[in-house]
C-alpha cells in the first residue's frame, strides 16, 4: 500500500508541476529547455498556489472537495493558461547546446551534494510518524475531516485549536490523500518533503540568474543544514510552507522592482495570495513585503506604488472569503485581542522585540545564517549595492520587529522562546529563511559592483 | 556535449546514484513482527503477566472487565506497540510470584503467559 501511496503522490505532484509551468508559460514564455529546467523548481510552486488556493477558495464557498475537484483544478489550470499562452504567441522551448563553464562544474558539485542530503531527508521521511504537536493536534486532523466530509464540518473546524487558521495546508493535505488513495499520515510527510525539493529548486533556479555558482550553493546547502529549516523539510505543519512561499514571493518581488518584468510581479502575487490562505501570519508577511517593496522604490514611485496597490487589492480578495467564514461560525479573530495598534503592556514592548531579536541570533536554529547574511549586508553597503541592502535588510528587521509586535500585541502569550507558548520561534523562521535567500544576492551585488570598479579604474 | 558538460554530469549522477544503491544494499527498511514484541520472562526481573493480546481496545475493555471481575486486580488494556492490545498485570515483582498469579488465574479458567515486563 505505501508505493501505492508515493505513486499516488507523485501523480498529484506531477499535476502541481504541469500547472505551474502552464502559468509560467503563460506569463512568461521559455525560451529554451534548460531555462525551462531552471524554473521547474518555481514552475512546482505556482502549480501549489495555485491549485491550492483555487481548491481551498472553491471548499470554502461549498463545493465538494472530493477527487473529481482534485484532477479538474489542475486540468483546467494547464488548459487556461496554454490557451492564454497561445494567443499571447509564446512557442514551445527548444533545444540549445549548453556551454559549461568552470562555474558549471561546481554548481554540479553543489547539486549532488544537496541531492544527497535531500536523499537522505527522504528516507526520515518515507517512514516518519505523526510526532510534532501542531501536526497531530489540529493540522492533520483538519485535512482528514476534508478528505472524509468534502467539507468544512463547522462542528469540527470550530472546535480544534487552530480554527481560525486559513484551510489551504490542510486541503493541499487533503488532496494527497485522495492522491494516494487512503489518509496515509504516514507517507504525508513524503509530501512535505517534496516542497522542500520544490523550494531549494525554486529558489537556486531564481538566484542563479544573478548569482555565481561559486557564491551561490554554499548558501543552498546551508539551507539544507540549518536545524529548524532543511532538516524539518518533511514535518507536516504549515510555518515551513509559509516561508518558502513568503522568501519565493520576496525574490520575484525584488527581482521585479529591478527589472519591471511584469511577470515576476504576477508570480508573486500567486504566492502571496497563497500565503493568506496558509496561515495568519500570511497577512502579516505579505503585508511587511509590500511595505519594504515600497520603502526599497521610494525613488520609482509612481511606476511601483499603483502595481503594489494592484498586488494588495488580489490578495485582499483572496484572503476575504475564509475571513467571512470563520467570522460567520462565530470563531474568534486573527488579530490581537487589545487590537491592532495598541498602547496598553507598553512594559512588555522592549522585552518583546528583544525576544524577537534574540530568537533571530540563535545559532540553535538557524547555524551561522544570521551572522553570514549581516556581513554580506555590510559589503553590499560597502560596495553601495544600497538597493538590494535597503530591500532585504529593511525586509528582514521589519520582519523582526512583526514578530515583536505580535508578543508584544497578544498579553496572553508569555516571553519565551518555548514552542508551545510564544510562536515566536516558527514565525522569525521567515527572516531566517529569507537571510539565506538574500545573503547569495547581496554576495553577488557587491561583487558585481566591486569587479566593475575595478574595470573601470584598470581601463 | 563537452568534455565539461559531461564531466558535471557525472558529478551530479554518481552520488546520486550511489548513495540509494549503498543504502538499499542493506535491506529496505522493516518492521518488528508480532512475535518480536513477546519476550520471555527473565528470571531476577520484573514480570508482566499477560491475559491475552487482541485486535482492537473493545475488546481488549471487554477482556481486562473479565479479568478484573474475577476478582484480579490492577489489570490494564494497552496497546502493545505491535499494532495490537494487551491485558496485562504489570510489574510484578519476581518469577515466583508472577507463576503463583498464573496458577490462580488457571483455576477461574483463564490461561495468562508470562513475558518480560517492558517497564511501561
Amino acid at each position: 500500500m505505501t508505493a501505492h501511496s508515493l505513486a499516488g503522490l507523485a501523480a498529484l505532484n506531477l499535476l502541481y508541476l504541469l500547472s505551474g509551468l502552464a502559468i509560467l508559460w503563460a506569463v512568461r514564455g521559455f525560451a529554451t529547455l534548460s531555462e525551462t529546467a531552471r524554473l521547474l523548481g518555481l514552475a512546482f510552486f505556482l502549480g501549489i498556489a495555485t491549485v491550492g488556493s483555487t481548491w481551498t477558495l472553491l471548499l470554502i464557498v461549498g463545493v465538494p472537495f472530493g477527487l473529481p475537484l482534485v484532477l479538474l483544478v489542475p486540468a483546467a489550470v494547464v488548459v487556461g493558461a496554454a490557451v492564454f499562452a497561445g494567443r499571447r504567441g509564446h512557442g514551445v522551448p527548444h533545444w540549445k547546446a549548453v556551454t559549461a563553464r568552470r562555474s558549471t562544474i561546481v554548481a554540479a558539485v553543489g547539486i549532488a551534494a544537496a541531492g544527497v542530503l535531500l536523499e537522505g531527508l527522504f528516507r526520515v521521511a518515507r517512514l516518519s510518524g505523526l510526532y510534532w504537536w501542531d501536526a497531530w493536534s489540529f493540522w492533520v486532523p483538519k485535512a482528514e475531516a476534508i478528505y472524509s466530509f468534502g467539507d468544512l464540518d463547522v462542528g469540527f473546524f470550530t472546535s480544534l485549536p487552530g480554527s481560525s487558521y486559513p484551510p489551504l495546508v490542510p486541503v493541499l493535505d487533503a488532496a494527497a490523500f485522495h492522491a494516494m488513495g487512503r489518509p496515509d499520515v504516514v507517507s504525508l510527510h513524503v509530501q512535505y518533503w517534496l516542497f522542500g525539493v520544490g523550494f531549494l529548486w525554486a529558489l537556486a533556479g531564481l538566484l542563479a540568474e544573478r548569482v555565481p555558482a561559486w557564491i551561490l550553493w554554499p548558501f543552498m546547502l546551508l539551507v539544507l543544514v540549518a536545524p529548524r529549516i532543511g532538516r524539518r523539510f518533511f514535518i507536516t505543519e504549515a510555518d515551513l510552507f509559509l516561508d518558502c512561499l513568503f522568501v519565493l514571493a520576496a525574490v520575484l518581488v525584488w527581482y521585479w522592482l529591478r527589472d519591471r518584468e511584469r511577470w515576476r510581479l504576477t508570480a508573486g502575487t500567486l504566492l502571496m495570495s497563497a500565503m493568506v490562505l496558509t496561515k495568519r501570519e500570511g497577512m502579516l508577511l505579505v503585508a511587511l513585503l509590500l511595505v519594504a517593496a515600497a520603502i526599497a522604490a521610494a525613488r520609482d514611485w509612481r511606476f511601483v506604488l499603483p502595481r503594489l496597490g494592484i498586488v494588495v487589492a488580489v490578495v485582499a480578495v483572496v484572503a476575504a472569503p475564509w475571513r467571512i467564514w470563520y467570522v460567520r461560525h462565530g470563531v474568534s479573530g486573527e488579530g490581537p485581542t487589545g487590537g491592532i495598534f495598541t498602547l496598553d503592556n507598553l512594559d512588555r514592548l522592549w522585552p518583546s522585540i528583544r525576544l524577537a531579536f534574540d530568537v533571530l541570533f540563535s545559532s540553535v536554529y538557524w547555524s551561522v545564517t544570521v551572522p553570514v547574511a549581516i556581513g554580506a549586508l555590510v559589503l553590499a553597503l560597502l560596495a553601495r549595492a544600497f538597493r538590494p541592502a535597503i530591500f532585504f535588510g529593511g525586509l528582514v528587521l521589519l520582519v523582526t520587529l512583526g514578530g515583536g509586535w505580535i508578543t508584544w500585541a497578544i498579553p496572553e502569550l508569555p516571553i519565551t522562546q518555548e514552542l508551545g507558548g510564544n510562536p515566536i520561534v516558527r514565525f522569525m523562521g521567515a527572516a531566517a529563511l529569507l537571510c539565506l535567500a538574500a545573503t547569495p544576492l547581496l554576495l553577488a551585488s557587491a561583487w558585481e559592483r566591486a569587479t566593475a570598479a575595478r574595470e573601470g579604474a584598470g581601463g | 556535449m563537452s568534455r565539461r558538460l559531461w564531466t558535471a554530469v557525472v558529478i551530479v549522477l554518481v552520488p546520486l546514484l550511489v548513495y540509494p544503491l549503498v543504502t538499499l544494499a542493506g535491506g529496505g527498511p522493516r518492521w518488528p513482527s508480532r512475535a518480536e514484541c513477546v519476550h520471555a520472562a527473565v528470571d531476577g526481573q520484573p514480570v508482566a503477566v499477560v491475559f491475552g493480546r487482541v485486535d482492537d481496545p473493545v475488546a481488549a475493555d471487554q477482556l481486562r472487565d473479565k479479568v478484573v471481575s474475577v476478582g484480579f486486580k490492577e489489570i490494564e488494556a494497552l496497546p502493545d506497540g505491535c499494532g495490537r492490545w494487551k491485558v496485562v498485570l504489570e510489574n510484578v515483582p519476581d518469577l515466583g510470584v508472577a507463576r503463583g498469579v498464573q496458577d490462580e488465574a488457571r483455576g477461574v479458567g483463564l490461561n495468562p503467559t508470562l513475558e518480560l515486563d517492558s517497564g511501561g
